[in-house]
């Protein structure tokens, strides 16, 4: 049979060699690569594992396409479901050599007199229609039980020599797993539990295809290569039209022995294609992975990629490591999923092992297209940033899959050595007379120091807090000041073994914070400590007593809470504490001695050493509206200017983002100088209600084209699973603009509707533009500056001028 | 050329908007949710803290 596929490896190497490498956060950014690829790489890695599907060929092959529809919001809201099940009926499917079984299920309304909510149905699709073959109560679909159960049924009645699988639904990546059942919420398929329904199903797949968000990431690859060829699916998020399928159905239909390639490159370009038809300003993203050829090259990669981590850690190299994740390609960045490409990353890092592990992955994606993005190779992979939240359920699923060890070492190095960061340069900048701290809040302008302190989502807690009998409700900062040498007025006068001590204390103040808050049934809130750890376990409290989201201590501290010992292998393991604090002992970091502003040609202005301004990974104007009760928090924006010099200018000109006339909190997403000529394609999230329902509206400020707008709305569910790709906004659509309200003891009270709602217009577009903010008894601002810990630095509120 | 993060050129129009809180919304937080609440004042203010 001729080969219709071409070799594009050459083609690909020669990208390579146009990458940069390891280039700080700070700096320009690296050349955006296109990784659009038109051409499928045919060659096959001799390492590759025997396919278990071979081909009989001449159209003799036996095709069962199985579909596991989980309709949820996206068909209720949306009718996507009925839009692709149409789609498939358009196809005219001949099921004497093609049988596609799809089973619906997961949704409160379908928009088709057909499919039945409430019910998990089986279908059969051909050019006869939708058959009903079974149907029984609903349950959830996003127990592998019933994914099992369905993948053996499709077997039984419909054997086959070539299966492939579909999950369709949202998708959240390695950390938050497939499917939301919108009738079965708070419930995930996670990625261990998709592998156990793969087993149970006892099929060999040609390919298993996520028509989802995000769900193309190595651990998913290396948990389905069991059971599948081939993985087909996205990076990125995916517009909520999703893959398109009639022409590569119908290419099925007329050849059931079409080349696997061939028809993911069809699958790849027709989902661009028709992505840019109906989402034209996102992103997309869709990619083939040859997973016989994935398991014997890429996965023993990573082990010696996880060491080399491990070992530029330990050599002090902190920064590198830091610096390649700060700026490798990251997928849904306001997801907060910690998922970064693969290649990318390791381009950046540049070691021996990295290279080997990018080219591995590179062979082993034998199709990509991508739009409106560059540096996605098809395949991501979890590496934590500021959070500690997924850290060990990270882990653990990467032994669950069979990854080496080393890998998860590297990766729980690297967070330690990142949240130890954060402690560190929050106590030493806090301590004393450090300034624009929650100390401050305490200490001065209208909270005073008589005020009792809530115990709150304060970073000092964290520290300070529980095992001193002192401290507890009521009692101010002076009870517990002595608690540390008081001779110790900033960060530089720490010895590594004090850091050391300041770190075990920290860990062991949010251990034995979680052993009394357990008790309470309350969450966190009220805990007198580790309310750093809860931060960067991704949880807070309110000042109602409610905890949001975040993670157990069990992601710190193992399974074994409560007994307040450690497991060796948790991040606050002895070992990794001492490594950070040799790292740290002696390292000016960005809070070394206290951010001071001083006056230079009429001007207040921070000025720093290029040592500490090479750490300083983002400077963001932070302003507040005190309304006399508290304050209203309008959030961050990167609009500070700074002198010839490069001192920072700590100026406020009075304006703040508005959308059609109303004001609204923004706060960053990314900020990304694609092709290296120096204008930046920032992205931030105004946090709103659209027709009632909490969304993120996405903002785009675009130096390329000079225009700024509104790319949609993303949804916010509870899982963390994310909508699939963005809500477009409708005339008559109506959005309340909402922001974060503050005591003024610094505690975070609720959300609150800001300004009033406005209507998309009839032509439907948004305003974007800066105006002149009026409103409540003053305001403040301030700048924050976020270090490669990650840390946060707040320079002193300023009040502005009254207008 | 000094190395600094990247600043966006802010385009202003005429006009004021008012900044005023609304009815409580429930659910997680919008933000990134940190407050500094530094002592508000001037240089001075804080330098006599410092002392």
């Amino acid at each position: 049979m001729k080969k219709t596929f071409e070799i594009g490896m050459l083609w690909r190497a020669a990208l390579l060699t146009a990458l940069l490498f390891i280039l700080p956060c700070q700096s320009v950014a690296a050349k955006g690569v296109d990784t659009d690829y038109s051409q499928v790489n045919g060659q096959v890695s001799q390492n590759a594992r025997r396919k278990y599907t071979r081909l009989r060929g001449k159209g003799k092959d036996q095709v069962t396409l199985m579909v596991y529809m989980i309709g949820t919001d996206l068909e209720s809201r949306s009718g996507m479901g009925t839009s692709d099940l149409n789609e498939m009926l358009y196809a005219d499917l001949d099921s004497s050599r093609v049988n596609v079984l799809v089973e619906t299920g997961g949704c409160r309304r379908w928009h088709n007199s057909v499919v039945t909510a409430g019910k998990i149905q089986r279908w059969s699709v051909s050019d006869k229609g939708l058959g009903i073959l079974t149907e029984k109560e609903a349950s959830p679909m996003t127990y592998e039980d019933e994914l099992g159960d369905f993948i053996r049924y499709c077997a039984d009645i419909a054997p086959a020599n070539r299966y492939m699988l579909i999950l369709w639904d949202h998708g959240g990546g390695s950390v938050s797993g497939y499917g939301y059942d919108e009738t079965f919420p708070n419930e995930t398929m996670d990625i261990g539990e998709i592998a156990k329904a793969l087993d149970e199903g006892g099929v060999k797949f040609d390919f298993i295809g996520f028509d989802a968000c995000l769900m193309a990431t190595l651990e998913n690859a290396i948990a389905v290569e069991p059971y599948a060829d081939y993985l087909i699916a996205s990076e990125e998020s995916e517009p909520g039209t999703g893959w398109y399928y009639t022409n590569w159905l119908k290419m099925l239909n007329e050849n059931s022995s079409t080349n696997t390639l061939n028809l993911g490159r069809q699958i790849c370009d027709d989902f661009t294609s028709e992505s840019a038809k109906s989402a034209r300003f996102s992103a997309t993203t869709l990619s083939v992975t040859d997973l016989a050829e994935l398991s014997q090259t890429v996965k023993r990669q990573l082990g010696p990629f996880g060491k080399d981590i491990t070992k530029m850690l330990k050599g002090k190299n902190y920064q590198a490591v830091a610096d390649a994740r700060c700026s490798s390609r990251e997928f849904s960045p306001s997801g907060h999923l910690d998922q970064v490409d693969v290649a990318d990353f390791c381009e950046r890092l540049g070691t021996e092992a990295a290279k080997k592990l990018s080219e591995a992955v590179q062979s082993a994606v034998k199709y990509n297209r991508v739009a409106n993005m560059t540096n996605a190779y098809g395949l991501s992979i979890y590496f934590p940033n500021a959070s500690l939240r997924s850290v060990n359920s990270m882990i653990s699923l990467c032994d669950e899959v069979g990854i080496d060890g080393s890998w998860g070492d590297g990766i729980r190095a690297y967070a330690a050595l990142s949240s130890s960061g954060q402690l560190v340069a929050d106590h030493g900048y806090s301590y004393g007379s450090g300034s624009g701290s929650l100390l401050e809040t305490l200490l001065g302008g209208e909270s005073s120091a008589s005020q009792s302190q809530s115990s709150s989502g304060g970073l000092l807690e964290a520290l300070f807090g529980s095992g001193t009998s002192q401290y507890g409700s009521g009692s101010s900062w002076e009870d517990y000041e002595g608690y540390y040498d008081s001779s110790y007025d900033s960060y530089d006068s720490m010895s590594e073994q004090d850091i050391l001590n300041m770190l075990m204390d920290a860990y062991s103040s949010a251990d034995a914070s979680q052993n009394q808050s357990w008790g309470s049934g309350n969450g966190y809130y009220g805990s007198s400590s580790g309310s750093l750890i809860d931060a960067l376990l991704g949880g807070y409290a309110s000042t109602d007593g409610t905890y949001y989201g975040g993670n157990s201590y069990s992601s710190v501290f193992g399974d074994g809470y409560g007994s307040g010992s450690y497991s060796e292998q948790q991040l606050s393991d002895t070992d990794l504490l001492t490594l950070a604090a040799q790292m740290l002992s002696g390292r000016e970091i960005v809070g070394s001695e206290t951010l001071k502003l001083t006056e230079k040609d009429g001007q207040q202005v921070l000025a720093m050493d290029e040592d500490k301004w090479s750490q300083v990974t983002a400077a963001d104007l932070n302003v507040f509206v005190d309304d006399g009760e508290g304050y209203l928090d309008l959030g961050l924006d990167n609009v500070l200017e700074y002198t010839e010099d490069g001192d920072l200018i700590d100026a406020w000109d009075g304006t703040w983002l508005t959308l059609n006339g109303q004001p609204v909190a923004l706060y960053p997403v990314s900020d990304e100088d694609v092709d290296g000529d120096g204008l930046y394609i920032t992205t931030k999230y105004i946090p709103a209600l659209l027709n009632g329902e909490r969304v993120n509206l996405i903002v785009e400020f675009n130096e390329e084209t000079g225009e700024d707008s509104v790319l949609g709305a993303q949804e916010i569910t509870e899982t963390g699973v994310l909508g699939k790709g963005y809500i477009d906004m409708k005339p008559g659509d109506l959005i309340q603009p909402v922001c974060d309200y503050f005591t003024y003891e610094g505690s975070f009270e609720s959300t609150y509707k800001l300004g009033d709602v406005l209507e998309v217009p009839e032509d439907g577009g948004l305003t974007i533009a800066n105006m002149k903010i009026t409103g409540g008894k003053r305001m403040l601002y301030t700048a924050r500056l976020t270090d490669i810990y990650q840390a946060h630095y707040w320079l002193p509120m300023t009040e502005a001028e009254a207008s | 050329m000094l190395n600094r993060p990247h600043s966006r050129k802010a385009k202003a129009v005429e006009g004021t908007a008012e900044a005023k809180k609304g009815e409580r919304v429930a659910g997680p937080k919008a933000g990134e949710g940190k407050a500094p609440f530094a002592e508000s004042g001037k240089k001075e203010d804080q330098e006599k803290k410092n002392e």
